[in-house]
């Protein structure tokens, strides 16, 4: 038995063909062979074989300030990029926000910037500035800022009305009812957002080498280039146990302050 | 907080009514403060250790505004070419995220506990695997159990199959279905289990499989224009041979064809959404997440099928 054949069954099925068709459509574009795929793997296993075991002895000391200067990208766009982000969180905030206006241009430009992959910006910044930490620095508070700031607006539009009324009834200003009706209850939100925020930009910043932006994202690629298989193992190593490492202290604060 | 007697001194009054009422110091906000002062000093230690003064953001923006008016105006010169990377980067995402929801298939039903819940199982060693590393150990004794034939031999094996992270909400599908239907409905017929799953659980999960299927398509689009600069084909390959050329201003007109691209995307994907699942979702969660400028556009020409237009309406109507 199945169900009738109506507009909303037709409808679906219409755009199953469509997506189906969209497949086959990139299944020969991209000129994709299953055989190829499976015979593939084998070079794909070997090649993953070759990064064991991690050879640490070769870029000891470059992987410590590779790193470490990763990991400092990291703090200092999320610093820089909440600084950014809370005002324009502020703007975006429909509740929150002083009018319409500010209110439109800021959800704009935050949507024209998350609209931008991450590594794009980094290229145009490294083209602007040059190699370097720098240019991964800005490139990724630039983004920092666009995400941040978007779920700060979203985090502050679900604040209750209630509490707000009642400190606008005791005579206070617009900034003192912001400070203390509506930062204080979403404050563990947004420590937890934040702390989000820090760990992609830890993940973003160890790709950001590959086009310059300096971190432990250069020593990758250098080494996959020269074809040190071995040191490779090592690099990828210490991103997976770094980024794990934050992840889990992030996992303990946000835990305790929920 | 202090009680004050009707016989307390005039001094006693004042002097408490002076002192301001502070919440308690509870161990949660020692945490928070610790946490504060800890990413201060780190943040301290990586300004000096990067090496920013002030000097840098001056000619850091003047840099950007020299670079911007060598890339104004934007030029379109070679944008066949831009046209034709762009489909393929189209393609590769579309062929992407399809062999992924393949493999999603199999694991996300492996995975949920509500289908499969024995210990030892691959539904429960897949699970370990994929939602909490830390239970490696368990995941990797249930796999070798599973491995040496124990209830499902190839299960293990295909317990390890890479997904994207987004396959961790199958489960959480799954585990939402109405389970007297999908188990009454199906042993009432004397199916087996599988058929059972395939016939009354496979359609209860079709919306929310669909809003994560476009969910997914749109994040691997945006990665898809990126995989370029590392050689991997796609309108990527193009911004980086007109960077590495010099050619700012052709540069800066594949980046605006990258944006357009991505916000058309998100336009159409926002409409099938709409059109597909309409308010018919699983516990709302159906449907992207995610405030973009295609759902923004979208929400312009329709107030339904978006969850943003929905959430603005409830917005306004609060």
């Amino acid at each position: 038995m199945l169900p009738p054949f109506d507009k909303e069954r037709s409808q679906k099925l219409i755009y199953s063909l469509i997506f189906v068709g969209l497949i086959a459509v990139s299944w020969f574009a991209v000129e994709f062979s299953p055989w190829q795929f499976f015979t593939s793997l084998g070079e794909i296993f070997s090649t993953a074989g070759r990064l064991l075991p991690p050879d640490f002895s070769e870029i000891g000391s470059d992987l410590v300030t590779g790193m470490l200067e990763t990991i400092a990208i990291a703090l200092v766009s999320t610093f820089l990029g909440t600084l950014l982000s809370i005002p324009l969180g502020l703007l975006a905030a429909r509740n929150v926000t002083v009018n319409r206006f500010a209110y439109g241009i800021t959800r704009l430009v935050l949507l024209v910037i998350r609209g931008i992959p991450e590594l794009i910006i980094a290229v145009i910044f490294v083209a602007a500035i040059g190699l370097g930490p720098i240019a991964g620095v800005f490139a990724l508070t630039v983004g920092t800022a666009g995400f941040f700031a978007k779920l700060i607006a979203d985090t502050l539009e679900e604040v209750d009305r209630k509490p707000r009324e009642a400190v606008f009834a005791t005579g206070a200003t617009r900034l003192q009812e912001i400070a203390s009706s509506v930062i204080p209850p979403t404050s563990p939100t947004l420590v937890s957002l934040f702390l989000y925020i820090f760990d992609i930009n830890l993940r973003a910043s160890t790709v950001l080498g590959i086009v310059g932006g300096g971190g432990i994202g250069f020593l990758l690629f250098n080494s996959i280039r020269v074809l040190e298989f071995q040191a490779t193992g090592a690099i990828i190593l210490t991103i997976f146990v770094v980024v794990y490492a934050v992840e889990l202290i992030s996992m303990y604060i946000r835990k305790q302050i929920q | 907080m202090s009680t004050l007697s009707p016989r307390s001194r005039p001094s006693q009054i004042k002097s408490d009514s002076n002192r301001r009422l502070l919440p308690p110091l509870t161990r949660q906000k020692v945490i928070l403060r610790a946490s504060l002062f800890v990413f201060i000093v780190a943040t301290v230690w990586a300004w000096t250790y990067i090496g920013i003064d002030i000097t840098v953001f001056v000619t850091g923006f003047g840099d950007i505004a020299r670079l911007l008016e060598y890339m104004l105006p934007p030029r379109f010169d070679d944008f066949n070419q831009a046209l034709d990377l762009t489909f393929q980067t189209l393609w590769m995402a579309v062929l992407g995220t399809f062999l992924s929801r393949i493999a999603l298939r199999s694991t996300g039903f492996r995975r949920s506990t509500e289908h499969l819940t024995a210990p030892g199982h691959p539904g429960s060693s897949s699970r370990h695997h994929r939602v909490h590393p830390s239970g490696a150990g368990f995941g990797l004794r249930a796999d070798l159990r599973a491995g040496l034939g124990y209830r499902c031999p190839r299960g293990g094996a295909r317990a390890w199959i890479p997904l994207d992270r987004n396959d961790r909400k199958a489960p959480r599908r799954l585990h939402r279905v109405n389970r007297s239907d999908a188990a009454g409905g199906g042993d009432f017929y004397g199916w087996a289990s599988r058929p059972s799953g395939d016939v009354s659980l496979v359609p209860q999960i079709i919306p929310a499989f669909i809003g994560i299927v476009l969910y997914r398509l749109d994040i691997n689009l945006r990665s898809a224009t990126v995989l370029g600069l590392v050689g991997a084909g796609g309108v990527g390959l193009l911004l980086k041979a007109r960077l590495g050329m010099l050619e700012y201003g052709e540069a800066l007109g594949v980046v605006v064809i990258i944006i357009v691209f991505i916000t058309v995307m998100e336009f159409l994907s926002a409409a099938v959404r709409g059109l597909l699942l309409g308010n018919d979702n699983i516990s709302g969660v159906a449907k992207a997440p995610r405030f973009s400028l295609g759902n923004q556009v979208y929400s312009l020409f329709t107030r339904k099928g978006s969850r943003n237009a929905q959430m603005a309406s409830s917005t306004e109507s609060r």
